[in-house]
């Protein structure tokens, strides 16, 4: 990431570059490891079946060159990281996925192709975000609804209803449930940040409750919900999401331990009193001892991981296929094995380097709403990422969610890129100087 | 709004620190850990790395699990099918590993321990040791061939060394057909996976007097010539009122000494010898001949289920010092205790590996008979161990009995809620110079005398009709 420091230099507003050649650079470089990969993969022994899938890859660089020309003729002024990284993260897991299961190839193509759409038309038809705060109370309510409408209609999956499926294609809800719950959180606390502001004294503490407790209230909805629907993941996510953002509008250190320390309590309470919960833990501390029944995944992982090593079996020569759930939520534990530790440690590095990216723009955008909405986004980007590549290492016990844009899945995918369009119109924002 | 900035870059620092961790976190998982997880014989990659598994071999060298490319699905084939199992277990891809494949595993499995650091790096694989049992295929043969079609176990050791030289357990199972029928095996209520005669629980039944006369008479407390009453039914008063303790057949013994009481197994007297030893006296010497521990051998699973020194009330305890109430043992916890009297008073560990070796074939253990437990002195040892000969020249156990070479033995017929006694037999032989020792037990096979001892008859008849089968 030579042009990273050029970018990002040490200005807070970076200046804008006419014909965006940084991004124009990375592409080209993207479009290299690209050429190469899909060299490797035909070279090793993988069988693709009738229809070699090879095609779609070109078609997903291609959009992507596509979507960089566009952004230069709309003379947009976004950061012009966040293109080649998502464009990088979304052909490797296309990649992987092409290696996992070719049959799966075609089909995540249309999902990134249906997400740079939702990006091109949300930079096109959405002249500023900074509407969405008008209509908080509709995201609050539409993500409610939904999620709650998933519980009772969704397909039953695995003992949890998460998904609507629409025969074609299914759908996973709470992938914009939880961006619509950030939008709402950041106008919310931009609206009454004045009142959360105040020092706590006797005359601002009743104040400040009738501002906590519909937001408790809401948190602690918003997690049953996941508790009951067993999404532990997305109930980690929202939770690390809802503390940042609370620690940022407050700078109460005081509350954001003790909201560390109650949930730490209702951790306690799900591992007393929920079966499926205690099995998972039980299963992180030792996966060895069920290693043929609820350790089985990830025992496998721990294989492919250690079969990697430092510089990974390469591309098409590990075995991932034994672990369930590899191409989705299991996907990290397939790059560790085939490209190794070098391998997974760029990666992290390129995830590290976006979420930098997006917690600029909160820094440098001019107003609250927008500062308090990019960083929402940064930090449940930052966290999913984290929580889904520590609980594939065995660092934290598993949970089920997506790594974005890597994993195979359309609702995962295209919600990335909705919130990726959000995030280039904020980091624009800061140049308009 | 600059301190939202400042706290936003806080946030981002707490965020840049945490993957910091979780990148250390996968390097050591990748790389320190990884020798450990590869080398894992679960690990499907490793089913094409069969090749670099040790072998397990009889003491003579017959190999007994072998590792081969073309056996589908797990590379292993076990050569002496259904004589060597369950003990020697099985490796199956889906099921994991059992028995002596499960327990030598870290041996038998190649290792990327490297001291070599590029070696370390590159993670070179070195081969699995070969493992030599002390198993001698032509007693063990004969003893799964002497248990035949009855549900029990029969233990034989070198009592000298502790060397287990034969273990046969029936009912077991076909390992190439392991996959296949996994699920009636494991449900199978006559449990084929047990390894019984070192996992089996049964009440001893008179096999144990052996323990109480023994104790009894390194207490003092007893002599061989110690006269007891027995008038076929000794009743005791309790206080939920009077337990009779009978004979079995309604048998009387009239006036016997304690050796008699041994050769005749007569409850009613070995009842008196136990409380005449005392409750702790009693608890000391299950302590001493090892009855409260799971003995120092890598089969045992299971513990010995001696009651606890509380529930030891008097009623109790003279069920208990001739071998019933609440009281099981595994056949091997009564093999070892049986050395003790053929071996001078010592137990030794028992083993079951004689030797292992490496790649290059270098020796890298080699069994060495170690002293577990010193129960008795010889004295005493001697004394029992002549009341056992009587027990085979003239009391339960004559079905035992050699023309030209002294048996030493025990009969047992432990009642239990499955129906018809257990038959129990145990001995060694030749009584004054023990070569080997033998347990055998029948599940309801009826009495000991008549059904466990012909079984270790025809046993000790071929051990000693070609003499120097051990080496």
């Amino acid at each position: 990431m030579k042009s990273d420091k050029k970018t990002a230099g040490t200005s807070m507003f970076p200046v804008y570059h006419k014909g965006r050649p940084d991004e124009r650079m990375l592409l080209a470089v993207i479009t290299m490891i690209f050429l190469l990969a899909i060299y490797i993969i035909h070279r090793s022994n993988l069988e693709f079946g009738k229809f070699d899938p090879t095609i779609t890859g070109f078609i997903i660089l291609a959009s992507f060159w596509a979507i960089h020309f566009f952004l230069i003729f709309r003379k947009e002024k976004g950061d012009e990281l966040f293109l080649p990284l998502a464009a990088f993260l979304s052909i490797l897991g296309w990649i992987i996925v092409f290696r996992l299961r070719p049959q799966l190839a075609s089909k995540q193509m249309i999902w990134i192709l249906a997400g740079e759409a939702v990006f091109l038309l949300w930079i096109c038809f959405v002249k500023d975000y900074r509407v969405l705060e008008d209509f908080k109370y509709l995201f609050l309510v539409g993500a409610v609804s939904l999620q709650a409408a998933v519980a009772i209609f969704g397909k039953e999956v695995n003992g949890a209803k998460l998904w609507f499926d629409f025969g074609v294609f299914s759908f996973q809800p709470v992938e914009f449930v939880k961006i619509f719950l950030t939008v709402f959180l950041a106008a919310y606390l931009k609206q009454n940040r004045e009142i959360l502001d105040k020092p706590i004294n006797r005359d601002s503490i009743g104040l400040l409750m009738r501002y906590i407790i519909p937001l408790l209230v809401l948190w602690g909805a918003a997690q049953m919900v996941l508790v009951l629907q067993k999404d532990l993941g997305m109930a980690l996510l929202l939770f690390g999401t809802f503390l940042g953002l609370f620690y940022a509008s407050t700078r109460k250190t005081g509350f954001t331990a003790l909201g560390i320390a109650l949930s730490v309590g209702g951790a306690f309470l799900l591992y007393r009193f929920f079966p499926h919960m205690r099995v998972r833990i039980n299963t992180w501390l030792d996966p060895w001892a069920t290693a043929q029944d609820s350790g089985y995944q990830i025992v496998q992982a721990l294989y492919a991981i250690a079969n990697g090593g430092l510089t990974g079996a390469g591309l098409g020569m590990g075995e991932p296929s034994s672990i369930p759930a590899i191409y989705t939520d299991y996907i990290f534990a397939a790059i560790l094995e085939e490209l190794g530790l070098w391998g997974g440690i760029v990666i992290l590095g390129l995830f590290l380097v976006l979420i930098q990216r997006m917690f600029k723009s909160s820094v440098c955008s001019k107003d609250e709403f927008s500062a308090f909405l990019a960083l929402g986004l940064g930090l449940m980007f930052a966290t999913q990422v984290f929580v889904i590549i520590a609980g594939t290492v065995k660092m934290i016990p598993l949970t089920g969610i997506t790594l974005p844009f890597i994993s195979y899945g359309g609702s995962s995918i295209v919600a990335n890129f909705l919130m990726l369009a959000i995030m280039f119109q904020i980091s624009s924002g800061c140049r308009n100087q | 709004m600059n301190k939202i900035r400042e706290y936003t870059k806080k946030l981002f620092r707490l965020y840049m620190i945490l993957f910091f961790i979780l990148g250390m976190y996968i390097g050591y998982i990748q790389v320190a850990k990884s020798g450990e997880f590869m080398s894992n014989t679960d690990n499907p990659r490793n089913y094409e790395k069969m090749n670099l598994r040790g072998t397990i071999f009889t003491r003579d060298g017959k190999p007994l699990a072998i590792s081969r490319d073309e056996v589908k699905p797990s590379g292993r084939a076990f050569p002496e099918k259904n004589i060597y199992e369950p003990y020697l277990g099985y490796l199956s891809v889906k099921f994991g590993k059992g028995g002596l494949e499960d327990k030598l595993d870290k041996f038998l499995r190649f290792s990327t321990k490297n001291t070599d650091f590029i070696d370390y790096l590159m993670r070179k694989e070195t081969k699995g040791e070969n493992v030599y049992l002390t198993i001698d295929p032509r007693l063990q043969q004969a003893a799964v061939k002497a248990l035949g079609e009855r549900k029990g176990a029969v233990v034989m050791m070198n009592p000298r060394t502790g060397e287990i030289l034969a273990l046969a357990s029936y009912p077991s199972f076909d390992p190439d057909k392991l996959d296949k029928d996994w699920k009636k095996l494991t449900s199978d209520k006559d449990s084929p996976f047990l390894i019984r005669p070192v996992n089996g629980s049964y009440p001893p039944g008179s096999v144990f007097k052996l323990f109480t006369l023994a104790s009894c008479i390194e207490e003092g407390v007893v002599t061989p010539d110690t006269v007891f009453d027995c008038s076929g039914d000794y009743a005791m008063d309790y206080e939920l009122g009077t337990y009779h303790i009978r004979e079995a057949g309604g048998a009387a013994h009239g006036s016997v000494t304690a050796v008699d009481a041994l050769v005749h197994s007569c409850n009613v007297g070995f009842a008196q010898m136990g409380l005449k030893l005392g409750k702790n006296k009693f608890y000391e010497y299950a302590g001493k001949f090892g009855f409260t521990e799971k003995p120092d051998f890598m089969l045992c699973e299971t513990e010995p289920g001696f009651p606890a020194k509380d529930v030891l009330t008097p009623t109790q305890l003279a069920q208990v010092a001739f071998g019933q109430g609440e009281l099981t043992l595994s056949p091997l916890s009564i093999a070892l205790m049986t050395s003790a009297f053929a071996n001078g008073g010592k137990i030794c560990k028992p083993q079951i590996i004689k030797s292992r070796v490496d790649e290059k074939g270098k020796v890298v253990y080699k069994c060495e008979a170690e002293v577990w437990k010193t129960p008795v002195s010889m004295e005493t040892a001697k004394k029992v161990r002549d009341a056992m000969i009587q027990v085979v020249e003239r009391g339960t156990g004559t079905a035992a009995r050699m023309d030209t070479i002294k048996v030493a033995g025990k009969t047992g017929s432990a009642e239990n809620p499955f129906g018809e006694t257990h038959a129990w037999f145990t001995c060694f032989a030749p009584a004054e110079d023990p070569k080997i020792l033998i347990v055998v037990i029948v599940e309801n096979g009826g009495g000991g005398g008549k059904t466990a001892a012909p079984v270790a008859k025809e046993l000790l008849d071929l051990y000693f009709s070609k003499p120097g089968t051990q080496k």
